[in-house]
């Protein structure tokens, strides 16, 4: 047999439970190539283990296990880099847990944080550098920002992130509820952490408008559509604030 | 064209997560430290810039588990990529991997599964790391994995094919003795048959880890100290490599720092005594 038909049947083996051929396998197939299938499964439940430990925490052993055995069928490896595998388990547990949504949204979290973590490095900039642009600009309506490449935005419409906290903290686990407006969760990385702050759909929105190149001015603009110019102007300089504070401007454009 | 390798005499420990602190605070008495490679390939972030301050006081060799130099389908260009880079950050003390493959048709297993010692193997491995060593622009260093499968249509041993392996490409030979043992024992050969057949000359290193039984096999678990029986075999490895660099590997059951550092001093006296008798 050429070695990629056996490498093919090997993989087969591995993802199934039909009992390998010992005329391809050897004497004693049946033990021997079971060695390595238990050692695949056992890798992938570890590793999904590491990657979803406040999740696996949240819904207890048995819940996880049975989540991530169907996670690993249905989702086999792809990737070279066991980093990657734990793509998308948010949606198997929110197929599995339709009536507790806080679940796939807690995995999320845990997966957009792991993103976050091995993101590239980037220089960040600080208040001084705004100051700089206004002296040099007459102010801030045509700066132009760039957010850092380990930024993440999904909605959430459960208190998932105080969960994540209390576990974090070793604290008993808030009890599960839904928010009362959905809301959207920013993650990021700050020097080596990872961070998380829920946000509102105008923040989203500035930071959509942001990506697409559009000034601080423009960003002003949206908001004074919806309230009076002096309370658009606080709320886009408080989140200007936040932006910087967080480490979440990379460059001015 | 591919360079020589010099051969680093000195004993170290693979890095493992668990003793960063130590390894930060300590003036830790190893010659070099072994990283996962893949562990570190990555755009940026913390693992980076511990390996650097690591690198900035130890030599340090990448090892990696993900290349799969038996893939019949070829390797994966992206992945080639991300090591070279990474080997350009670090200026390694060699780059390493091991004899095996680890997925097709777009699966990836994540495991070191068993090649068919065959010639057709042998031209594919051969190629591959032809190609592999023209991307690094580096020799390369492969380790034999533990095994649990000899498969029947076999042209060869696994000696022989690592011989032939190294005369085709110029690579070199990451000795795995624990992994020797455990293979001699599940497929009954002896392992000093396999340390006397493999070109010795082209050993650069040689690991030395733990193991567990299984119900009928030897499992190659990694997660318990060097075992007499290997450390036996260790001693005939050294009469016959000479001086190479020699680590302790533990990936499960991580101990206390110290413990891996007295097996390494354990290492350090059978490789003093082999080198006197030789």
């Amino acid at each position: 047999m050429h070695p990629h038909a056996l490498q093919q049947e090997f993989c087969k083996r591995i993802l199934d439970t039909v009992t390998p051929d010992p005329k391809i396998f050897g004497p004693d197939a049946e033990a021997r190539v079971g060695i390595y299938r238990n050692a695949y499964r056992a890798r992938l439940m570890s590793c999904l283990r590491s990657n979803y430990e406040k999740t696996w925490s949240w819904i207890g052993d048995d819940a996880f296990d049975t989540a991530t055995r169907q996670h690993c069928i249905l989702n086999p490896p792809q990737s070279w880099t066991l980093d990657d595998y734990g793509t998308g388990f948010n949606e198997t547990l929110g197929s599995l847990f339709k009536e507790d949504p806080e679940v796939a949204e807690l995995a999320h979290l845990e997966w957009a944080m792991q993103r976050a973590f091995g993101s590239v490095d980037e220089a960040v900039i600080d208040v001084a550098t705004v100051q700089a642009f206004v002296a040099a600009h007459d102010g801030l309506d045509h700066m132009r920002m760039a957010v850092v490449q380990s930024l993440f935005i999904f909605p959430i419409r459960t208190n998932c992130a105080a969960i994540w906290q209390d576990i974090a903290d070793d604290n008993p686990p808030s009890p599960p509820s839904l928010l009362e407006a959905p809301a959207y969760l920013r993650v990021w990385r700050k020097g080596f952490s990872p961070h998380f702050r829920t946000i509102d759909a105008d923040e989203v929105t500035a930071l959509n408008a942001l990506a697409q190149g559009e000034s601080f001015g423009d960003i002003c603009s949206y908001f004074t559509a919806t309230s009076d110019a002096e309370r658009a102007i606080v709320k886009a300089g408080t989140m200007l604030g936040h932006w910087l504070g967080d480490e979440l401007i990379s460059t001015l454009v | 064209m591919i360079q020589t390798l010099a051969i680093f005499e000195g004993f170290g420990l693979g890095l493992r997560k668990e003793h960063y602190a130590d390894f930060d605070q300590r003036d830790v008495p190893v010659d070099f430290v072994e990283v996962i490679s893949e562990n570190f390939m990555l755009s940026g972030g913390r693992p980076l810039h511990t390996l650097d301050a690591m690198r900035a006081r130890y030599p340090v060799a990448l090892h990696g588990v993900s290349m799969s130099i038996g893939c019949a389908e070829g390797l994966n260009q992206d992945y080639l990529i991300a090591l070279k880079a990474l080997a350009k950050r670090v200026d390694p003390l060699w780059v390493s991997d091991h004899l095996c493959w680890t997925g097709t048709g777009g699966f990836n297993t994540h495991d070191l599964l068993p090649m068919p010692y065959t010639h057709a193997a042998l031209d594919i491995v051969c190629d591959n790391i032809m190609h592999a060593q023209d991307v690094l622009e580096r020799p390369l260093l492969f380790e034999n994995p533990s095994s649990y499968i000899a498969f029947p249509n076999a042209d060869m041993t696994e000696w022989d094919f690592l011989a032939a392996m190294c005369e085709r490409t110029n690579c070199y030979l990451l000795l795995d003795v624990n992994n020797i043992y455990v293979s001699g024992m599940n497929h009954g050969f002896d392992p000093v048959d396999f340390l006397d057949a493999i070109p010795a000359e082209r050993v650069r290193q040689i690991h030395l880890a733990g193991h567990s039984a299984g119900h009928t096999l030897l499992i190659d678990t990694h997660d318990a100290p060097v075992c007499d029986a290997v450390w036996r075999l260790y001693a005939e490895a050294c009469q016959r490599v000479g001086p190479v660099a020699t680590m302790i590997e533990r990936d499960d059951e991580i101990p206390p720092l110290d413990a891996l550092l007295a097996e390494l001093d354990v290492a350090r006296a059978s490789a003093h005594s082999a080198s006197v008798k030789a």
